[in-house]
């Protein structure tokens, strides 16, 4: 059973010699190559992993400014819309007022030429009031009174009726 | 036939023939020849592996290279450091020749040359010298060994924690052997044991044996069997796992 538990220093050289030269071949054969791919693709990978996350922080800043200019744009046609409803309102106001001032004109004016027209009637009335009643007195008086004198007469009659005198007259 | 007879057929080295070279008796033995084996798959089969583009290999080019990326982000990076992955190459080597000659054994007619002391002696040997290469090249030879001893131990120690720790560099390696041979020849040994069972009652009683003992006896050595092939991935990364701890232990002292 010695045998189990004896070393063989032919078996260790050999062992030793296979070993290191399996060392120096397999680290240009093997190991390299594949260490050499997968570095490389660990490196692909780091790459890309880093050129998602910088699409991804410009696509934020772009939502970010798109934002911020939308909620500029809508800040600006709310205050475009508030300014325009105020205008309008000023509009209107300033629109009524004139059509009322103009309706007070025309009230106005209407009232005026009624005025103007009751006077010419009431002067219309009185010329006739006072041709009847140069008729009655002629009728009255006969033919007393010349011509001249009758002239003279009406004349005076008319500007004691001018004067508002007449109704005392007549009353 | 007795069960030391056995055991020495089936686990001892068969010498050929000897060869003499510059004085040296060099045998051309049997686990000479799995280790040639093992020479010739690494070496051949696996570039031939990694550099095929063929669909049907693909899997195994991605076997080994889940196993050298853990060997290079488990075992060499952690206990060497970051900057010193380039001895990844040895590792791998190392965890592969250890692992394919371990998993030769449960072929027919082959045998565990990992079972042989030479073997894992000289395997250790060149640990051994990797530890204090990697030491010596990393920290200065002065520094190594004022280093050796650990940091804030009392001056008046120095004199016996000195020899300790010589003492300690090369019970390491010889541990890494021990524990590599013992644990490929324990399984063969218990297989060859619950296998001689069968003989053993069989020569009591030839229906006890063939009936009782046989399914048995099958049994326990295929869930043996299995344990061994989960012991044979094991050992290969203990081994190569303890020399990266000792290495890396040897460049950068506390």
């Amino acid at each position: 059973m010695e045998a189990l538990i004896k070393p063989e220093l032919g078996l260790i050289f050999w062992t030793v010699l296979i070993f290191v030269i399996l060392v120096f071949i397999l680290a240009k054969t093997v190991w390299k190559p594949l260490l050499s791919a997968v570095e490389a693709r660990e490196e692909k990978i780091k790459a890309d992993i880093e050129a998602a996350k910088k699409a991804r922080d410009e696509a934020q800043i772009v939502k970010n400014e798109i934002e911020e200019r939308l909620k500029k744009l809508s800040g600006e046609i709310s205050e475009k819309i508030s300014l325009a409803s105020r205008e309008a309102a000023l509009e209107r106001e300033k629109i009524i007022e004139k059509a009322s001032a103009q309706a007070q004109l025309m009230l106005e004016n209407a009232k005026k030429e009624i005025q103007s027209q009751q006077l010419e009637v009431s002067r219309q009335l009185e010329k006739k009031v006072l041709e009847i009643a140069l008729l009655a007195s002629e009728k009255a008086l006969g033919s007393v009174i010349d011509k001249e004198i009758n002239a003279q007469l009406s004349d005076v009659l008319a500007k004691e009726i001018a004067s508002g005198r007449i109704k005392k007259v007549n009353g | 036939m007795e069960l030391k007879e056995i055991l020495e057929h089936h686990i001892i080295d068969h010498v050929y023939r000897w060869f003499s070279l510059l004085g040296f008796n060099l045998p051309i033995s049997k686990h000479l020849l799995m280790m040639l084996i093992t020479a010739f798959v690494l070496a051949v089969v696996f570039p031939l592996i990694i550099g095929s583009r063929s669909l049907f290999l693909r899997p195994f080019k991605s076997m080994i290279e889940i196993i050298l990326l853990f060997i290079r982000d488990e075992i060499v990076i952690p206990n060497l450091g970051e900057k010193n992955k380039g001895y990844t190459p040895y590792f791998s080597t190392l965890f592969f020749f250890i692992l394919i000659m371990n998993l030769l054994g449960f072929i027919p007619f082959a045998s565990t040359a990992t079972g042989n002391i030479s073997v894992t002696l000289a395997l250790s040997l060149t640990s051994f010298i990797l530890m204090n290469f990697a030491g010596i090249k990393h920290q200065g030879l002065v520094k190594y060994f004022s280093h050796m001893v650990p940091s804030g131990v009392p001056v008046w120690l120095y004199p016996i924690m000195f020899p300790i720790e010589i003492i300690g560099l090369f019970t390491k390696s010889f541990a890494l052997a021990i524990r590599l041979f013992a644990n490929m020849i324990a399984g063969h040994i218990v297989i060859l044991v619950f296998i001689s069972f069968i003989f053993i009652f069989g020569s009591i009683n030839l229906y006890l044996g063939l009936f009782v003992t046989a399914p048995v006896s099958v049994l326990l050595v295929l869930f043996i069997s299995f344990l061994e092939l989960f012991v044979a991935f094991l050992q290969a990364y203990v081994f190569a796992f303890l020399t990266a701890i000792f290495t890396g232990a040897a460049m950068n002292p506390h």
